[in-house]
């Protein structure tokens, strides 16, 4: 199998990031994983996995600026990585190609 | 518009810093969104199951920890501690010494009872191994024996062949041993400890082999296996244990034995004690009677080993259901035969104990170890005490602590090690101080082998009771150090609780000495129990007398002789055993009227005695008449008042009747007053004096000087070729007290350490107090007290703490010394004025160690006391 080590709602997430490219922080993945997924989520599980990815140098993080929104708080903006990136193709490959093995047969 | 605050409160208190930031963020966003979009206590709600679903391990703060694990602090706190430890050397001794008194009591009652619960748990078949006693129900009473009839075994191995062993034992009884061609005059041993055992004694108990073969040790009936210690006592310490094999020594000056093992020595926790282990082949060749004899119990012990899917119970009512193949149609109803688990020799009363052995039940031990707990709380309740008085002298250390940066979790961590630094030394000291008392106690019980000794396996005891001291000791006056406000410090108040009132430093005060007067209270009650012990009047007087064996039966005439000719012997008597049995050793019988059917009758003692033994013991006839000096002989009972009372026969009546025993028929001659045939612990049973021809193995000598010198040529020149020993009655009864008198000496002890221990703490009470009231007693002084004012009403603190604590200690002293007293068949009252000397002791040791420090206090000059700030 491959060294990338990457869970299921970890690649959600990562796929999340890397769509929304300079937009991504805790909020705007929530909603937007929330949305494609049909189901509520909470945010402290988006968090943790941001955290672990950016352990594994999927993802980089900085802080935006202080708006009046939040409470003050400035919100921070995740970033893919090469890696989270090859990592994100490597999962890609190995799924098209296990796909294409299915017969074409019909189901119907 | 704002999230709810404490959710957020508790958001910012765990949360660490550097993800703070986003988290706070990204919630708070989200509760603005659903806020807007939703209702607002939907938000509210939202927000809080937000916080606590982030409240995971990741996002903790992790500052703590490693606050925790700073060296530099911790080292500092160690040489502050050290330092404080040296400078105040006599506050720093007192409490260390409090401590380790008590944790080394603590530990040595639970090492004690530890030792005594572990007698016999080493043997191969520990789980499974049972001793087979004996109960014998009659109309009134059950009688309890640990000893079976001999042919039991041989029967059970023969018809349940299912039993994985059945082993005999005979004894252990007294012998003595002569060693053949030693070439040295001094040849003749004592062993008290001769064991009769079969083959199968070897596979159920655990022996270590020094030399010699366990197969084949005990095949031939002329064989002996010495324990190490009696084989360096016959044949000095050999080169090798080896070639001791094959040597000969003479039993009992006549029986030829050949030697063919060498064990090691009966390790003290167990009840089966042995110094020479005998074929039981012998013992049947010797005995041919009690050895084939289903009614009587004479000293043989049946074990058993059962195989591995049988229970304790099935067994028993096997053995209920099959006994009536041996036993007569009385026997059979009236005996049952149960089984003991190994474990349980020890410390179930009700069996009595084997000869050289003795019985800590198991309440007696769950008792100590609770005494143990109770001095241990006292001697924490008096640190504690001790500490907290003397942290008056470190409010300024703790106010400038303060101002400098330090928080309270950083002052308690700090007074934490410093107090733990002193329960280490205390500890330290206390493991010191339990090997000195156990090498004294070794030394002092000898005789029963005591061994206690500390080993590895108590590291565990240890550990609990340093870490629960720590723990308990530590905690309060940690707490109420860093509670010290540093501006009222500063201001030069005294950072203290009030004193009027209730406060957990005079809770533990109470406490103290209520277990002090606890302890005393029954100490006094339990020093007038054993004065029973000692002063009761027994019915026969054994002052100056000495029992000496008689060796060579068909001598008697001529030792007698010899003692009429003895300046120092002002009389004596031959005979069996002194009116009350001693040693363990006691002949048993049964009787009956020759109206009662064969089997039935009633248990009794026998007792060997010549025309002598009455007068020479000072017991009255009340009816009938003494042996008439003619040839001993079967035909005259003299009997006591107890077995009168089975018949309900008056003294008169009983003259003349006839009863029937094991051993034969006689005419009962005369009724002897009751004297105490069994030691205290028990009831006085029914008891035959025969003047017989057999069993008559001592003498008894009344001296009129206490030296034994004279005598002692006397026998020498009667008994050829035998050892002389002898012992004085009085101390063999004294012996029989033997459990009694331990307790109560510990018991006394302790509740001595128990009053140094709570003087110890009125002491650190008294300086808590004095410093505390520095400027009002300089005030009271300016304004005319005078000193023994002073120290009045110091007093008068302590007076009612202590008042209190009698008043509490009275109704459970009561109690717990009631209970105690029932297990004595003849028992003291508990007055009124046992628990007024108990009390008034306590208040007086107080009153005493405290005057002497209200004393400084009441005399130093009032200018100084006033300017103390």
């Amino acid at each position: 199998m491959s060294h990338y080590s990457l869970g299921e709602f970890e690649e959600l997430v990562l796929l999340m990031v890397a769509g929304l490219q300079d937009d991504a922080y805790g909020v705007s993945i929530l909603s937007g994983l929330e949305k494609e997924l049909g189901k509520s989520l909470n945010i402290s599980a988006i968090h943790v996995v941001l955290k672990r990815l950016e352990e594994k140098d999927f993802v980089t993080s900085k802080f935006g600026g202080i708006t009046g929104e939040r409470g003050g708080r400035r919100k921070k903006y995740y970033t893919i990585t090469a890696l989270g990136k090859q990592a994100l193709d490597h999962q890609f490959t190995l799924r098209s190609t296990l796909y294409n093995r299915i017969p074409k047969i019909s189901f119907g | 518009m704002h999230p709810p605050r404490n959710a957020l409160k508790f958001l910012r208190w765990f949360c660490r810093e550097d993800y703070l930031e986003e988290i706070e963020g990204d919630l708070v966003e989200l509760f603005e969104q659903r806020h807007k979009q939703l209702s607002s206590s939907k938000a509210n709600r939202m927000f809080i199951w937000d916080v606590i679903r982030s409240f995971r391990l990741r996002n903790i703060k992790k500052s703590d920890i490693r606050h925790l694990s700073n060296m530099t602090m911790f080292k500092h706190y160690l040489k502050i501690g050290g330092r404080q430890l040296l400078k105040n050397k006599s506050f720093s001794g007192i409490s260390i010494l409090g401590l380790s008194i008590g944790i080394a009591c603590c530990l040595s009652l639970f090492v004690f009872a530890d030792y005594e619960s572990s007698f016999d748990n080493y043997h191969p078949y520990q789980e499974r191994s049972y001793r087979i006693v004996q109960h014998t129900k009659y109309v009134d009473e059950t009688l309890y024996w640990n000893t079976t009839a001999y042919p039991l075994a041989e029967a059970l191995r023969e018809d349940f062949p299912s039993l994985e062993l059945v082993t005999q034992t005979a004894g252990p009884f007294p012998s003595i041993v002569r060693v053949e061609n030693s070439g040295i005059d001094y040849s003749f041993f004592e062993s008290n400890y001769t064991l009769y055992v079969d083959q199968y004694y070897t596979k159920a108990f655990e022996l270590k082999w020094l030399s010699g073969d366990r197969n084949t040790a005990f095949k031939h009936p002329n064989s002996v296996v010495l324990t190490e210690s009696l084989a360096n006592k016959l044949f000095g310490i050999p080169s090798s244990f080896e070639s001791l094999l094959g040597k000969t020594i003479l039993l009992d000056g006549k029986e030829a034995m050949q030697v063919t093992g060498i064990v090691n020595d009966a390790p003290g926790n167990t009840s089966l004690r042995y110094e020479m282990l005998i074929p039981y082949e012998l013992y049947k060749i010797k005995n041919p009677n009690p050895a084939s004899n289903w009614s009587g119990n004479y000293g043989g012990t049946t074990f058993i080993v059962t195989s591995e899917n049988q229970t304790p119970k099935e067994i028993e009512t096997a053995i209920q259901n099959w006994q009536k193949k041996y036993l007569s149609n009385e026997d059979d109803s009236r005996i049952e035969y149960k089984l003991q688990p190994l474990s349980k020799m020890h410390t179930e009363a009700r069996y009595g104990n084997s000869p050289g052995s003795y019985i800590m039940s198991h309440s007696t031990l769950m008792n100590a170890r609770f005494i143990g707990i109770c001095i241990l709380l006292l001697a924490i309740g008096n640190f504690v005490n001790l500490v907290t008085a003397h942290s008056a002298n470190r409010g300024k250390e703790v106010g400038i602590r303060k101002i400098v940066g330090s928080n309270r979790l950083d002052l308690f961590k700090q007074f934490t090690w410093e107090n733990s630094l002193l329960v280490l030394i205390s500890v330290l000291i206390s493991l010191l101080l339990v090997t000195l008392i156990f090498n004294q106690t070794n030394q002092v019980f000898s005789s029963i082998n005591l061994e206690l000794q500390l080993r590895w396996g108590h590291v565990g005891v240890i550990l609990i009771i340093s870490i629960s001291t720590v723990l308990l000791g530590t905690a309060y006056p940690s707490l109420f150090l860093s509670r010290f406000k540093p501006l009222k410090i500063i201001k030069n108040k005294m950072p203290f609780t009030p004193t009027r009132g209730f406060s957990a430093r005079k809770a533990i005060t109470i406490v103290q000495f209520f277990i002090v007067q606890t302890f005393v209270i029954a100490t006094v009650i339990a020093t007038y129990q054993m004065d029973l012990f000692k002063e009761k009047p027994l019915g026969f007087s054994s002052e100056a007398v000495v029992m000496t064996p008689i060796p060579q039966a068909e001598k008697i005439e001529s030792f007698k002789n010899q003692l009429r000719q003895t300046s120092n012997v002002l009389d004596f008597t031959i005979g069996s055993g002194p009116p009350m049995a001693v040693n363990g050793i006691q002949l048993g019988s049964r009787f009956r009227v020759p109206e009662m059917p064969e089997g039935d009758g009633y248990e009794t003692e026998l007792k060997i005695g010549d025309e002598n033994y009455l007068n020479f013991y000072g017991i009255n006839l009340l009816a009938g008449k003494n042996f008439t000096n003619k040839s001993p002989n079967f035909n005259e009972f003299i009997v006591n008042e107890s077995l009168i009372n089975t018949f309900g026969w008056t003294p008169q009546e009983a003259v003349g009747r006839k009863i029937i025993t094991n051993e034969g028929e006689a005419t009962i001659i005369g009724v002897m007053k009751d004297f105490h045939n069994n030691s205290l612990q028990n009831e006085i049973s029914p008891c035959i004096l025969i003047n017989w021809e057999y069993f008559k193995d001592q003498a008894f000598i009344k001296l009129g000087e206490l030296d034994s010198e004279q005598i002692e040529d006397a026998w020498k020149k009667t008994f050829t070729g035998a050892v002389f020993s002898y012992e004085f009655v009085d101390d063999s009864i004294q012996k029989e007290y033997f459990v009694e008198l331990l307790m109560f000496k510990g018991f006394t002890l302790l509740s001595a350490l128990a009053i140094v221990i709570g003087t110890l703490g009125l002491i650190g009470l008294m300086t808590f107090l004095t410093t505390q009231r520095t400027k009002e007693v300089g005030i009271r002084k300016v304004f005319g007290a005078t000193s023994s004012e002073i120290i009045l009403f110091f007093s008068k603190e302590f007076t009612v703490l202590i008042g209190i604590a009698f008043l509490l200690a009275i109704p459970i002293t009561f109690l717990l010394m009631e209970y105690w007293l029932e297990t004595f068949t003849y028992r003291i009252n508990i007055t009124w004025w046992m628990f007024l000397i108990g009390g008034l002791t306590t208040y007086f040791i107080a009153a005493l160690s405290s005057t002497i420090h209200s004393y400084k206090a009441a005399n130093t000059n009032p200018i100084i006391a006033i300017k103390t700030e």
